[in-house]
């Protein structure tokens, strides 16, 4: 355990039984996320990135793997954690429309973190109009319900939510997939004046690549619940190490001639995900992968550090 | 107390006008509610604006006796000199009172039942409330109700718990289905997060959206209850003479076929009248609400 | 528990084995709810698919007030009508029992006295007894009817709308070919699906309406077991029905899986 990690997750494993068989949506991921970065978690749809999540934060008991919060291991699902570490993680989720119930009024949404953790007790009002304003939304809001607000409108509210217990560690579950453009860029502002405010840590997941450069201070990509590289968000873009990253960042959009340079070389996009079902033998990759040799089919590589802070899970460096 | 006018904001003022609008341009779901607001009209005031009041009971006048359709008694008398109008209108009152008493008794218990079990999903609570549910379910439900008022002694009150007792699961599977998929919603895992209590959960968070279906559902078994009720009190196990429940008026009256016709064929018509216009009104529910839920 | 054995005890007030009461009078109720089943599902069919195809027309109109009517009218109330229109007023079908009476009863071999009469080669039995079935039946299944039809007439509605019908008419495929093979039975399923709780209903109205038309099956057994307060005839009654409906939801599933081709395909699948 190092000095300033508030979340620590070792091995994590969270298998579903199907009527397919056993999908393994995170199998075996470790990663750690120091106080006040954002840490970047990638992959394409599918991938185990909202599972992780959700286990972390208890929604699912883990199949195997230990997860470490501030130094404490969490047992069990959200049902048997203390209240106390409930107020210090919270969660803002994938679809705004469904993340706000829509029979209560914005303020008894936002009261209710207050009303449960017993946090200004007489003046919840006028602390649900701060978490208002501190998410840059108008108090009139107060009193309306989700189905009169936009989109964008209704994932501040859940974040104004996920702020009222004062949490230390949020996870953001692609939190602007689901919105348009210059929605996207006023809620990623919010929370990272937010942040900066509060000293959080996020964790960040997304599909969206790009998003990551200007988000995260370190990034891991995942694929089929595996992470196959983590590395500082800097590094990540000028030095992508796994052929997967790099066909990745080949598909991401650029905006300057000098940028272009850095990109590697066009990949071509191979292939569909395969499904966490029928996982292909070794690595998981090989079926997808540019540089696919004979090892890769049989044998998993292991993760190992090729620069401080820079891990790569692939066949290429495992010589 | 405010006027309603005022408790409703604007925005709810409009849905509520655009709903009646879509309510009203179905004619089969105003014939239901017509006939529905007549019935209960005169449920409620039949002491008052029934012809005979004294009718209700062990009235007798044999000068009276066994008459047919006329201008003072419309429907004719019964056998005792009884008016056969004034005792429907009282009639009403015992089938309208009886349904909203078992739908008073069923709602609550299955709902609540169907809550539990949907948010504890997957677990040993699910398993025992939706088997004891299933088993309630597979037997038709009229010979269930038949089998429970014979075992007990015949009267209104007990007829009204047979059909109670029979009638819950209905409402317990249709919460369970409508808990199991609202309880994965994102609102309802964000109050788990935060910590807020099951029961808060449930009732504060599952359960008032589950209300539409659900209030959809009790208009259309106002008149099924009424149906099975009214069907018990024929055989002769619900409400006993001399009160006039519906369905016992045309059991005493069907002895005195075919010469007596009106004994029978009112009250039978009455019956008709309330169940046809409950099911009206509740499918004009049904199609309005359907369509808001999208 | 000696009930799962096939032992229900004795009737308290016939002093017989309640099983041996139960196989003497199921015949003839199961006669009873197989007659009103097969004078039901063609008619609502017929009625449900002419409505279904001709929607808006008057025809169609007078089914759905039909439809509704019939739901919402109890059996017991569609018997006394019944009763009084047809036995009292016209007197054009009897009303009472099962034969007339001067009438023979043929030897008693499967106890129900239509298929008893065919093997004992007596046609004036046959003939009377159907005539005395078909007010009990229609009665019976005045509802179903309704609900079927129903059902099936927005079943068609609603699949008369997807691409490949239109499609299908478009091409100039004979009309009643596409109702016949495109149209009928996806259109079916819904029905059908009802018809194990229309069944249910139809055996609970057995009760009533074996008592009102006097008819000597299980539901008049069970009814006056019931009003006797005869516990083992009556607990036997609730039994033969629930097992009844239990098989009866099983055919049902059977015949949805002939409909539905996906439905097979998934079972075959898992
Ligand atoms: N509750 C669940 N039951 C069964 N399978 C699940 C469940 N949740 C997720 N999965 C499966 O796990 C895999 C990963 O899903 P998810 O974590 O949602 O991916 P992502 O968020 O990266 O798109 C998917 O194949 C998905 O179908
Ligand atoms: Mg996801």
């Amino acid at each position: 355990m190092v000095e300033g990690e508030i979340l620590v997750v070792e091995d994590l494993r969270k298998y579903f039984k199907t009527a397919q068989g056993v999908v393994r949506a995170v199998d075996g991921i470790s990663f750690s996320i120091k106080e006040g970065e954002t840490f970047g978690l990638v992959g394409e749809s599918g991938s185990g990135k909202s599972t992780t999540a959700f286990t972390i934060m208890g929604v699912y008991e883990p199949t195997g793997g230990r997860i470490f919060f501030k130094g404490k291991p969490l047992i069990g699902g959200v049902k048997k954690r203390p209240l106390s570490l409930k107020k210090d993680m919270q969660m803002v989720f994938q679809d705004p429309g469904s993340s706000l119930n829509p029979r209560k009024s914005i303020r008894e949404i936002i009261e209710l973190p207050l009303k449960v953790h017993k946090l200004y007790r007489g003046k919840e009002r006028k602390r649900a109009e701060e978490l208002l304003r501190m998410v840059g939304l108008p108090v009139e809001f107060l009193d309306r319900y989700p189905r009169a607000i936009g989109g964008g409108e209704k994932q501040l509210v859940a974040i104004a939510r996920a702020l009222a217990t004062e949490p230390s560690f949020i996870a953001l579950d692609e939190p602007t997939s689901a919105l348009d453009v210059s929605m996207q860029a006023k809620i990623i502002n919010t929370l990272l004046r937010i942040q900066e405010e509060l000293n959080l840590s996020y964790l960040f997941i997304t599909h969206n690549l790009s998003l990551m450069r200007n988000v995260a201070s370190r990034v891991g990509i995942m694929y089929l619940g595996k992470l196959l590289e983590v590395a500082p968000a800097s590094e990540f873009f000028h030095k992508p190490l796994h052929p997967y990253t790099k066909m990745l960042l080949s598909s991401v959009p650029v905006i300057t001639e000098e940028e272009e340079k850095l990109k590697p070389k066009k990949i071509v996009s191979r292939g569909e995900i395969p499904s966490p079902v029928n996982v292909p033998p070794g690595c998981t990759f090989h079926p997808r992968c540019p540089e696919c040799m004979e090892v890769c089919s049989k044998k998993e590589p292991v993760m190992i550090e090729i620069e401080p802070g820079h891990t790569v899970k692939c066949h290429l460096f495992n010589s | 107390m405010k006027s309603i006018g005022s408790l409703l904001s604007e925005d709810q003022r409009e849905s509520l006008k655009r709903n009646w609008h879509k309510f009203s341009t179905n004619p089969l779901s105003i014939v239901g509610l017509i006939t529905v607001l007549t019935i209960t009209f005169m449920a409620i005031f039949s002491p008052w604006i029934a012809p005979y009041p004294q009718s209700w009971g062990r009235w007798i006048d044999f000068s009276q006796a066994s008459l047919p359709p006329s201008w003072k008694h419309p429907c004719g008398t019964d056998i005792y000199g009884r008016d056969i109008l004034s005792r429907i209108m009282f009639g009403f009152r015992y089938d309208l009172l009886m349904a909203v008493c078992i739908l008073a008794m069923v709602v609550p218990s299955g709902t609540f039942l169907g809550l539990v079990a949907g948010y504890y999903h997957g677990t040993w609570i699910d398993t025992v409330i939706m088997r004891i549910t299933d088993i309630f379910l597979a037997i038709p439900s009229l010979v269930l109700a038949l089998a429970i008022c014979a075992l007990l002694e015949p009267s209104l009150f007990n007829s009204m718990m047979a059909v109670s007792l029979l009638w819950w699961p209905w409402y317990s599977r249709l919460a369970y289905s409508l808990t199991s998929s609202i309880r994965n919603e994102y609102f309802v895992q964000a109050a788990e997060l935060i910590g807020a209590n099951p029961l808060y959960i449930m009732f504060r968070e599952i359960l008032p959206n589950c209300l539409s279906p659900i209030f959809t559902k009790m208009t259309l078994d106002v008149g099924w209850v009424i149906l099975i009720g009214s069907t018990l009190s024929f055989v002769g196990l619900g409400a006993q003479e001399p009160m006039p429940a519906l369905g016992n008026m045309v059991a005493v009256g069907s002895k005195y076929m075919p010469d007596y016709w009106w004994m029978t064929i009112f009250p039978a018509l009455a019956i008709a009248f309330t169940i046809l216009g409950f099911n009206l009104l509740g499918d004009g529910i049904r199609d309005l609400l359907a369509v808001e839920e999208i | 528990m000696n009930a799962l054995r096939g032992d229900l005890g004795e009737s308290i007030v016939s002093k017989r084995p309640v099983s041996q009461d139960v196989l003497t009078f199921f015949p003839a109720s199961f006669e009873l709810v197989m007659f009103s089943t097969i004078i039901s599902v063609p008619l609502a069919i017929l009625i449900g698919a002419l409505a279904g195809r001709r929607a808006n027309s008057i025809f169609d109109n007078i089914v759905r007030v039909f439809s509704y009517v019939g739901i919402a009218v109890p059996t017991f109330v569609w018997a006394v009508l019944a009763l009084y229109l047809f036995g009292y007023l016209w007197k054009v079908l009897p009303i009472m029992g099962q034969l007339s009476v001067g009438i023979r009863r043929p030897p008693v071999r499967t106890g129900m006295m239509s298929i008893d009469a065919l093997l004992a080669g007596r046609w004036d039995a046959f003939v009377d007894h159907l005539k005395h079935m078909i007010l009990p039946a229609l009665c019976m299944s005045v509802g179903r009817i309704a609900q079927e039809a129903r059902l099936l007439r927005a079943g068609i509605i609603e699949n008369l709308k997807k691409d490949y019908i239109v499609a299908a008419i478009s091409y100039g495929i004979p009309e009643r070919r596409v109702m016949m093979t495109y149209l009928l039975k996806p259109s079916l399923i819904p029905m059908v699906s009802i018809m194990a709780l229309d069944l249910a209903s139809s055996m609970g109205g057995s009760f009533i309406i074996e008592t009102i038309f006097n008819w000597p099956g299980f539901g008049r057994y069970g009814m006056w077991a019931m009003l006797n307060k005869d516990l083992n005839a009556v607990v036997a009654s609730v039994m033969i029905v629930g097992i009844f409906f239990a098989l009866f939801n099983i055919l049902v599933d059977v015949i949805i899986a002939y409909l539905d081709p996906r439905i097979r395909v998934m079972e075959r699948a898992s």
